[in-house]
């Protein structure tokens, strides 16, 4: 059996705040995820903004060190490879980023990347690397014409966002980290996007990690789910279980508030088994146990210690001590 | 464009001082250093349109010369500090080294809290004599840098951090590539803004000196100039020729300068929106 | 004009004179908005939803202008032509009192040197004469009932979570129990938690004082849950209203449709279509109907001429060819 692709064990990433940026927080709290380089998946990582998935992306991307833990690629540490790894790497995984408009640089051309990449990562000469360019920027629905010469401001969010995808899929690589790509962009547009990705792993065999705020989007492409909480996992499995059996008091809360329009105003009559605190505590971050503890309803004493991974059924794990054996 | 009026009108006015700067000691016959070269204390006339000082010098040459001598000394000063700035300031800004970047960092911090203006009445009183021109520009550029480097030092860090920075890594741009082609229009911008800046702060610091007589007073600057009205004590003898015409030439100056560099900065602002 | 219209928008036309060019963001719309009812304003970027909600309240600074038509505030009383007054006269007469605004991070404009208790003492005596003690009772019993804490009215607005803090400004906006509450928003900027909680309580604040509520939002889901009618927005024109039941139901425009169709839905994943290419530049808008570059069923009609908004049934207005015989 080949090593995985990516695999994090135990890792956390402290950031700094306060005078000299004494006081630490993290924001990635003891994550650990493996993305397999046999079958390729489509992973879901859901989280609110600031539960730390960016930052996890980040960490996978091997843009972050982590503080502890150990990040691995193909088996070996991600910060102890050498060069021409560093470069399998880069072809390996690829990222997709929320901000087309900040993904390029305006005062460069787009296809300036494109190229770019075609030369130096696949190692083609100026002819080949054009002709690549245009399969991939067809996949997306785009031609080499509409793109040549053009700057990021040329482009509209939705157009933009394709070539970013173009771009990462140019390399064939293994493994896509998208993150939050369809946040920025409108309703309507978001669902070809969609498409592209679902497409990118049914077609072309790339797995693919989806990282969003929004269940939705999460359901419509994904396969295996990851829910985040304040830097960490509190529960993952296959997307469907997870959806209609959350185990995570987190999980419940997060599935009931989704508005839908299929409901209406009924939507309203389900009453939420939550308790609201109305002043922020930054501690809330600091905690040693379990993070959820100020707003869950069913926290017992055992919940100030860290709460361990514990497997429910197959393929489906949960972090709360509510699922803890007794034996 | 009625839009960037103020900038027009500032660079007009600048271009006149310049070649004012550079038309006037061209067709100079004398030098601009000796005194009692024209009858002194003459108002304005014909002749002697901007008047004639107490040390029997034409105003209207001596504002020229004074305006190219400060236009020279600012610029180099400018130059030699941007220089100095950018140069300590991007690496420890761009430095993966953790201690580089540190040791950096001290010594830009050192130097943006260094009492400058002091040290510069210290050595401008201890070295009037040799200091020259030349010697001024240095000094200032040596003492002055340190706020330009934190700068520097932020936007260089603030750029590898951007979105695009990983993109370009992520398609397989190299060092020096990232830095030609995503950071260097930045860079650019960033340098011409910080030059016209620092001409305004050289030329405003050697003025500063040279007003209290710190500096070589025999080379004409602005600053000399008011210095030698106060000497003469120009302003109770009604002499208002001698310090109004240099004091309108050089505010002008200033200002014309100043909108430049903040229409420059929301010009480059947009552009990168 | 039925009695129980409260907001009459005819024929409004505004848009943001940006160098020399004319950015036509809201393009000849007419709406009614009727007593109690809450009312959403959907559609996606640049469709011109919160420049109309701007519009209709008036705080209209440039480069925004408006360039024609009327809007008619009604209380049971009296009639307001609001579109003949100035912002000075708005905001004596009008604001706060008849209509009020929560503009886009409104829970961002609260004042973070004062107390939360402080905002509503302030305006308490901005409108009216009484004393600091006074106002400071009444602004303790008004909380209350709106369910705040003892803990929020002391607090400043930093110690306050998102949440909490669009909770106050939702509270000042309803003050002096407004006709009309316009907002913005107001939920885009909370985690799906809170935003439940929030939509909670301003439903049911809807309902115990029966303000007309007009909601902006990008999000359909939130005007499916919160809404009764519904008018969705593209390129600066109203393209459809009606009841939010029918509207999603069975939408009649095209952009409806595809707007709808293009929601990912929890529990199914059958592949869905978006729509191609982008909203039109509002400086040079496309010729007769604003959807027709991207509109699977246009006809030579569309392009030539824009269709007429036809009452389809009663409440039910669409803007479209496909619903007009000829």
């Amino acid at each position: 059996m080949d090593a995985p692709l990516i695999e994090l064990i135990d890792v956390s990433k402290y950031f700094g705040y306060g005078i000299i940026g004494l006081t630490r927080f993290p924001a990635v709290d003891g994550v650990s995820l493996t993305i397999s380089s046999e079958k390729p998946e489509v992973l879901t990582l859901v989280g609110e903004s600031g539960c730390g998935k960016s930052t996890l992306a980040k960490i996978i991307l091997r843009i972050l060190r982590p503080t502890s833990g150990i990040a691995k690629y193909m088996g070996k540490n991600m910060w102890k490879l050498s060069r021409s790894e560093v470069k399998r790497f880069i072809r390996d995984v690829q990222p997709i980023f929320q901000d087309p408009m900040d993904t390029f640089n305006l005062f460069e051309s787009v296809e300036g990347y494109l190229i770019n990449a075609a030369k130096s990562l696949l190692k083609l000469d100026r002819e080949e690397a054009i002709e690549k360019i245009s399969q991939v920027l067809e996949f997306v629905g785009l031609t080499f014409d509409k793109v040549r010469g053009k700057r990021p401001q040329e482009f509209s969010g939705g157009e933009l966002q394709r070539v970013s995808i173009a771009r990462a899929l140019l390399v064939q690589p293994k493994l896509l980290i998208a993150d939050e790509p369809v946040s920025m962009l409108d309703a309507s547009l978001r669902i070809n996007i969609l498409n592209f990705l679902r497409r990118a792993k049914e077609e072309l065999g790339i797995a693919i990690l989806y990282i969003t705020h929004d269940l939705a989007t999460a359901n419509y492409i994904g396969e295996k789910i990851f829910v985040m909480y304040r830097g960490s996992i509190v529960e993952h499995g296959d997307i469907e279980k997870v959806i209609n059996e959350p185990l995570h008091p987190y999980t419940k809360v997060l599935l009931e508030s989704l508005p839908d329009y299929r409901k209406g105003k009924e939507w309203f009559k389900k009453q939420l088994p939550q308790t609201l605190r109305s002043v922020v505590e930054v501690r809330e971050m600091l905690l040693k146990g379990c993070k959820y503890i100020y707003y869950c309803p069913f926290k017992s004493q055992q919940c100030y210690e860290k709460p361990i991974m514990i497997e429910v059924g197959k393929e489906h794990e949960v972090a709360c001590w509510m699922y803890s054996k007794k034996e | 464009m009625a839009r960037y009026l103020d900038l027009k009108i500032s660079l007009a006015i600048i271009v006149a001082l310049i070649i004012f700067s550079i038309v006037i000691p061209q067709i100079t016959p004398y030098d601009p250093r000796s005194w009692n070269v024209v009858p002194r204390d003459r108002p304005p006339s014909l002749r002697y349109p901007f008047g004639t000082t107490s040390t029997g010098q034409d105003v209207l040459v001596l504002s020229a010369w004074a305006l190219r001598n400060s236009l020279i000394l600012g610029s180099i000063a400018a130059a030699l500090l941007v220089s100095i700035a950018f140069t300590i300031g991007s690496i420890a800004g761009g430095t993966r080294n953790t201690v580089i970047r540190g040791l950096l960092t001290y010594l830009i911090d050192s130097f943006c809290v260094i009492p400058f203006l002091p040290i510069l009445i210290m050595i401008g009183s201890l070295w009037r004599e040799t200091l020259g021109i030349i010697g001024t520009a240095l000094v200032i550029a040596l003492l002055g840098w340190g706020g330009q480097a934190r700068n520097v030092r932020s936007v260089i860090m603030g750029l590898r951090e951007r979105t695009f920075t990983y993109t370009a890594i992520f398609s397989g741009y190299g060092t020096l590539k990232l830095i030609y082609r995503s950071y260097l229009p930045y860079i650019v911008r960033w340098l011409s803004i910080a030059f016209l800046f620092g001409i305004i702060f050289c030329i405003g610091l050697e003025t500063t000196l040279s007003v209290f007589g710190i500096t070589s007073l025999e080379n004409p600057t602005i600053g000399t100039m008011i210095f030698w009205t106060r000497e003469y004590q120009a302003y109770l003898r009604g002499l208002w020729w001698w310090y109004t015409f240099p004091l309108v030439l050089f505010i002008a100056f200033l200002v014309a300068m100043y909108i430049v560099v903040r229409r420059l900065i929301t010009i480059f602002i947009e552009g990168i929106r | 004009m039925d009695g129980d219209t409260v907001l009459y928008v005819d024929n409004v036309r505004a848009g943001y004179f940006v160098g020399r060019r004319f950015v036509d963001a809201v393009s000849g719309v007419n709406l009614k908005l009727f007593y109690g009812e809450v009312f959403g304003l959907a559609g996606e970027s640049g469709c011109g939803k919160s420049t109309l909600l701007r519009i209709i309240y008036g705080y209209i600074e440039p480069p925004l202008r408006r360039i024609g038509g009327s809007i008619i505030l009604r209380s049971k009383t009296e009639e307001f032509n609001l579109h003949e007054f100035n912002m000075d006269e708005l905001k004596k007469r009008i604001w706060w009192r008849y209509i009020t605004w929560i503009p886009q991070g409104a829970m961002n404009v609260l004042n973070p040197t004062i107390r939360i208790r402080d905002h509503f003492i302030e305006m308490f005596r901005l409108y009216s004469n009484i004393d600091k003690g006074e106002a400071y009772k009444l602004t303790v019993e008004y909380l209350e009932t709106l369910g705040l804490s003892r803990e929020v009215v002391d607090a400043y607005p930093t110690q306050l979570s998102g949440g909490m803090r669009q909770r106050v400004v939702i509270a000042l906006a309803l003050l002096f129990n407004p006709l009309l509450v316009l907002a913005d928003e107001p939920t885009s900027a909370l985690d799906v938690v809170t935003q439940k909680v929030l939509l909670e309580q301003l439903l049911k604040l809807q309902k115990e004082r029966n303000f007309t509520l007009v909601l902006v939002s990008h999000d359909m889901d939130v005007h499916g849950v919160l809404t009764d009618r519904i008018g969705i927005m593209y390129a600066g024109k109203i393209v459809e209203v009606g009841s939010t039941d029918k509207v999603f139901q069975e939408p009649l425009h095209p952009y409806t449709k595809a707007l709808i169709e293009a929601l990912p839905r929890l529990g199914d994943k059958i592949a869905r279509k978006g729509l191609s290419g982008a909203p039109p530049d509002l400086s040079n808008p496309p010729p007769g109907c604003r959807f027709h570059p991207r509109c699977p069923y246009a006809m030579d009609i569309c392009r030539r001429e824009e269709p007429p908004m036809m009452e389809i049934e009663r409440s039910r207005v669409v803007s479209c060819w496909l619903y007009i015989k000829r």
